[in-house]
């Protein structure tokens, strides 16, 4: 049912309940009164006939004394004189209604006429002591006409006022529904054009529409921001995969022009030979750390909550400083715990993942350059771990020629190369780092070291940034 | 050698390099045709792969150790399966390694875990006591006050040879020649692990912390 017409119903219905009550309140009243009115016309009756002259005509002359015949001309009034044999005088035009019983006003009928009766006792008796009962009776015809016409009036203004009530409803209606209208055809607008930046107007209507515009604009907010994200992901899913096979297509390439080199020549000579081979070894290795790279990135895009436990973090950097150590024997890899943080809440393969990937960069890039007095080509690196009330931070500092600062921002991107780099790592590593500190709820700063090399530093919440870090990627299950 | 792997293309590759390196080599496709090749020769040694259709390598391990078979193992996993690894390991496999790895260095740890393998037998009957820790070698028994550890066999050897030398710091590089035999670095963080297991099962009823760590040395049993 549309809103116009139940607005007109509701107010139909609730102006025929209005009008039925006052009807019956009013012909209630109204019969009362009128019965009322008769009640004292036969008790006036009752006193002028009880008096002693005009009793003793009554019953010796046999007719009715003409002050009997009534009050009112517009009204039969008529007498009764009845003792216990039975009747001895009624006037003329009297109804055949029963003879009284008892004393007190009652109603009688008779051939479908309604009447007021009242049967008084009066002091005069007759002459032999016997005593008579005074019946008068009054035609309730009049007050039936006054409260048919009064209904029939009431009737006619009843149905007058239900309609005009329907049709005021009607009409309101149109006008209520009028804005509902318009947020309708904006609403629709915006389905047709797909346009989701439209937003429908809020200051148009009456308050209850504008807030359900609001409410439209609040969704068509999320909705679009969702889409927005959505795309953004796509646009970023889609470069992603471009450059994964770009990537990986380099060294397949390269492995694959080497082994047939290999292949078409079983004459080379023995340095030759180990040259192709090393070089194909490294390309499969590039391949795999690639790979491997990609897998923890997907595994990092997938992280939940439940996979933070409270770890102890000197532990846990202890342990991966002394692996990095023998996987680069040559480097030196040490160790400097400041201030050992608390239990913290971390994701501890993940946290493995990001310092793994900042000690490996510090020793592939960290080696000093260009001075004739030093180890060339070989890194110093030092971890610190420290904390204070609210985060742990982690440092990792190189002996290399540092991360220019134009180039800071840079080398958080996927594949992204330092630009004076000559070693091909995967591209990866700072971006794995990135993604670590962002799902601990925390940042990453690259700056100098007091000896001219990198430092990157990774600073996060003691309580792993539950709840806190508004950009974690993290969702939480 | 039992070399146990569901894809034919390792198994060639890996029972090619083994028999350069002198290894006399059996292959087995699947969990269960590896317990029925355990059973039918007892290799010496076990190169296992985690991930197999039929019957993994973790329930592999399970088996054999709950056969009393102590056939060294070493178990080979791609990264992802880094809890079916530590379940491997906690199952009884002697060490790990991460596909794709070096032949030369699996080589070099299998004949570790060989020479290990004829050493440990012959334990020395001592009782060795620190603290409320009891570690008997004879019985391969360890204690924690009343309570008895069930230990792997590594497990037993890792916190037998830091109770012998409690209050001394002995570096990854010292537990990994003492415990596994490997005299040569390798990039691994099995002793890690297992200091974990070890501390999980010295701690279970809440006792204060037996194996310390010293970071950038070591560890060491201190009461």
């Amino acid at each position: 049912m549309s809103l116009r017409s139940r607005v007109a119903l509701s107010s139909m219905v609730a102006t025929i309940a209005g009008v039925v009550l006052l009807g019956v309140t009013l012909l209630a009243l109204v019969e009362r009164g009128q019965r009322d009115d008769l009640d004292e016309v036969l008790q006036q009756q009752g006193v002028v006939v009880g008096e002693p002259g005009a009793f003793l005509r009554l019953i010796e002359g046999n007719r009715p004394p003409r002050e009997l015949r009534g009050f009112r001309q517009d009204l039969f009034v008529g007498t009764r004189l009845v003792i216990a044999d039975g009747l001895i005088f009624e006037s003329v035009d009297y109804p055949a209604i029963p003879l009284p019983v008892g004393v007190g006003f009652s109603m009688e009928s008779t051939d479908g006429e309604q009447w007021r009766v009242l049967t008084t006792e009066p002091p005069r008796r007759l002459t032999n002591g016997e005593p008579v009962l005074l019946q008068m009776t009054a035609s309730m015809a009049g007050v039936e006409s006054t409260l048919a016409g009064l209904r029939r009036l009431l009737f006619g203004l009843g149905a007058f006022t239900v309609g005009a009530a329907g049709l005021g409803g009607w009409l309101l209606g149109t006008v209520a529904i009028r804005p509902l209208a318009g947020l309708r055809r904006e609403a629709e607008r915006v389905s047709e054009t797909v346009d989701l930046s439209v937003r429908v107007p809020v200051d148009q209507g009456p308050s209850e529409v504008d807030e359900l515009a609001q409410s439209l604009n609040m969704m068509l907010e999320r909705i679009e921001e969702g889409a927005t994200q959505t795309q953004a992901a796509l646009d970023a899913s889609r470069g992603f995969a471009g450059n994964v096979a770009h990537e990986l297509r380099t060294p397949l390439t390269s492995m694959q022009t080497n082994l047939e080199v290999l292949a078409a020549n079983p004459e080379l000579p023995v340095e030759e030979r180990n040259a192709i081979v090393g070089d194909v070894m490294a390309q499969q290795h590039r391949l795999l750390d690639a790979l491997e790279a990609l897998r923890l990135l997907a595994r990092g895009e997938l992280a939940t909550a439940d996979l933070f436990e409270s770890t102890d973090l000197g532990e846990l950097v202890d342990g991966v400083v002394a692996q990095t150590q023998t996987r680069f024997p040559e480097a030196t890899i040490t160790l400097d715990v400041r201030r050992e943080p608390p239990a913290v809440q971390v994701w501890p393969e993940g946290l493995r993942v990001l310092l793994d990937n900042l000690v490996r960069n510090a020793v592939t890039h960290g080696a000093p350059v260009g001075q004739e007095n030093s180890d060339d080509g070989v890194a110093t690196v030092v971890v610190s771990l420290d904390h204070d009330d609210s985060e742990w931070s982690l440092a990792v500092t190189d002996s290399g020629p540092g991360i220019a600062s134009h180039e800071r921002e840079r080398v958080f991107g996927r594949f992204i190369r330092g630009s004076d780099t000559q070693t091909s790592g995967s591209g990866l590593g700072l971006v794995l780092v990135a993604q670590q500190a962002d799902l601990h709820g925390g940042r990453v700063v690259i700056d100098d070291a007091p000896n001219g090399g990198a430092r990157i530093a990774v600073r996060a919440p003691l309580d792993g940034g539950a709840g806190t870090s508004e950009g974690s990627g993290l969702s939480r299950s | 050698m039992l070399v146990v792997d569901d894809d034919p293309a390792i198994i060639t590759a890996l029972e090619r390099g083994f028999r350069v390196e002198g290894f006399a080599v059996r292959s087995a496709s699947g969990g269960v045709a590896a317990l029925r090749e355990v059973e039918l020769r007892s290799p010496d040694v076990m190169v296992l792969d985690i991930n197999m259709p039929d019957l993994d390598g973790v329930s592999v391990t399970r088996t054999l150790r709950a056969n009393g078979e102590d056939v060294p193992i070493c178990v080979v996993s791609a990264n992802d399966e880094v809890s079916h690894r530590v379940a491997a390991l906690e199952a009884g496999a002697d060490d790990y390694m991460v596909k794709p790895f070096a032949l030369p260095e699996l080589v070099a740890r299998l004949r570790a875990l060989l020479r290990r393998a004829g050493a440990a037998s012959k334990g020395d009957g001592e009782v060795i006591e620190v603290g409320d820790l009891m570690v008997d070698p004879a019985r391969r028994v360890a204690r924690r006050g009343k309570r008895e550890m069930g230990l792997t066999r590594r497990e037993f050897d890792l916190l037998e040879v830091l109770a012998r030398n409690d209050g001394i710091v002995l570096s990854r590089s010292q537990l990994l020649e003492r415990v596994w035999g490997y005299d040569f670095e390798i990039d691994s963080n099995v002793v890690d692990v297992f200091v974990g297991y070890l501390r999980r099962k010295l701690e279970v009823g809440g006792e204060p912390r037996l194996i310390q760590t010293v970071h950038g040395v070591g560890f060491v049993l201190r009461p």
